[in-house]
């Protein structure tokens, strides 16, 4: 079957028959883009392997209830967002008993993790990020890396456009003093 | 005098310091199809959800049975009692002479 169109892959994903194949479809086309979004986040390639197979599990186990109210990138992109956050609030949850911070062990993935491997530019820059909020280090990273318009932030992190256009600009302006401050 | 060499968002770019290891998004395809095969219906989980609405239904239609037939034999026992009652309340004299009567009229 030819699922070239969101239209066409949400029919196949609708019909018991043909749900297997285009499900495949589905994440031959996403699964990079989830992943991306989603390691943009926890910087660990493991850690983002292990939350990209939790998304898709969820949208399989999900697709049921999809009504096709949202587009379904937007749909894939609020499940990835939300596993992403719930991963990061267990490990702040977790490191509570050894008082060690999410934002230091991200900067440690950084220093010292497999797969990483970018220039002193891009390394500074990644450490600025991780001087941002969470919340805030999310619409930096659609907006800066992904170029997402401000309506389709909307839709998968339900902020306002104006909200969401404030945080980018104070997200921008951090960044930017942070790339000032440090020596290159 | 500020010496550092400035370095601006535009200079940096977009590209990421990341990367993947060999052949990942092909297996992970083929790890998700794997796993979704694992999770579909089988015949015999399809078989065991109707055997359930099955026991389901024979249930519900046995306990309907049961409560009609109580019902049924309360209904029976309260006319029993009424004409129990009714025969308590009426002179059984009274009752020999009608009979009686009704028999003597139709002899005639």
């Amino acid at each position: 079957m030819d699922y070239s169109t969101d239209d066409e892959l949400l029919r196949g994903l609708r019909q018991p028959g043909t749900r297997p194949e285009a499900f495949a479809t589905l994440v031959r086309q996403y699964q990079e883009r989830l992943y991306w979004h989603i390691r943009k986040m926890l910087l660990s390639h493991d850690d983002t392997n292990d939350v990209l197979q939790n998304t898709l599990m969820k949208a399989w186990n999900g697709l049921e209830g999809f009504r096709g109210d949202s587009r379904l990138s937007t749909w894939l992109y609020r499940i990835a967002t939300n596993e992403t956050l719930t991963f990061l609030a267990q490990k702040r949850l977790h490191n509570l008993q050894s008082f060690e911070d999410v934002e230091d062990q991200l900067l440690q993935t950084l220093r010292s993790g497999q797969y990483i491997n970018g220039n002193e530019a891009q390394m500074k820059l990644q450490r600025a990020i991780l001087t941002l909020p969470e919340k805030q280090r999310l619409v930096f990273n659609m907006k800066y890396f992904d170029d997402l318009k401000y309506e389709e932030m909307e839709a998968i992190l339900g902020t306002t456009v104006g909200a969401l256009k404030a945080s980018y600009h104070h997200a921008v302006k951090k960044i930017e003093k942070y790339l000032e401050s440090e020596e290159f | 005098m500020n010496n550092k060499p400035r370095i601006s968002l535009q200079d940096i770019g977009t590209e990421l310091p990341f990367s993947v290891p060999d052949h990942y998004f092909d297996d992970l395809a083929d790890r998700m199809e794997a796993a979704t095969a694992a999770q579909r219906p089988t015949l015999r989980h399809m078989m065991k959800s109707w055997l359930y609405m099955a026991a389901l239904f024979a249930g519900v239609l046995l306990l309907g049975n049961l409560a009609y037939l109580l019902y049924q034999r309360n209904t029976s026992l309260k006319l029993e009692n009424y004409e129990r009652y009714l025969l308590s309340q009426v002179d059984e004299g009274a009752l020999i002479d009608f009979y009686y009567e009704d028999l003597t009229e139709t002899e005639q």
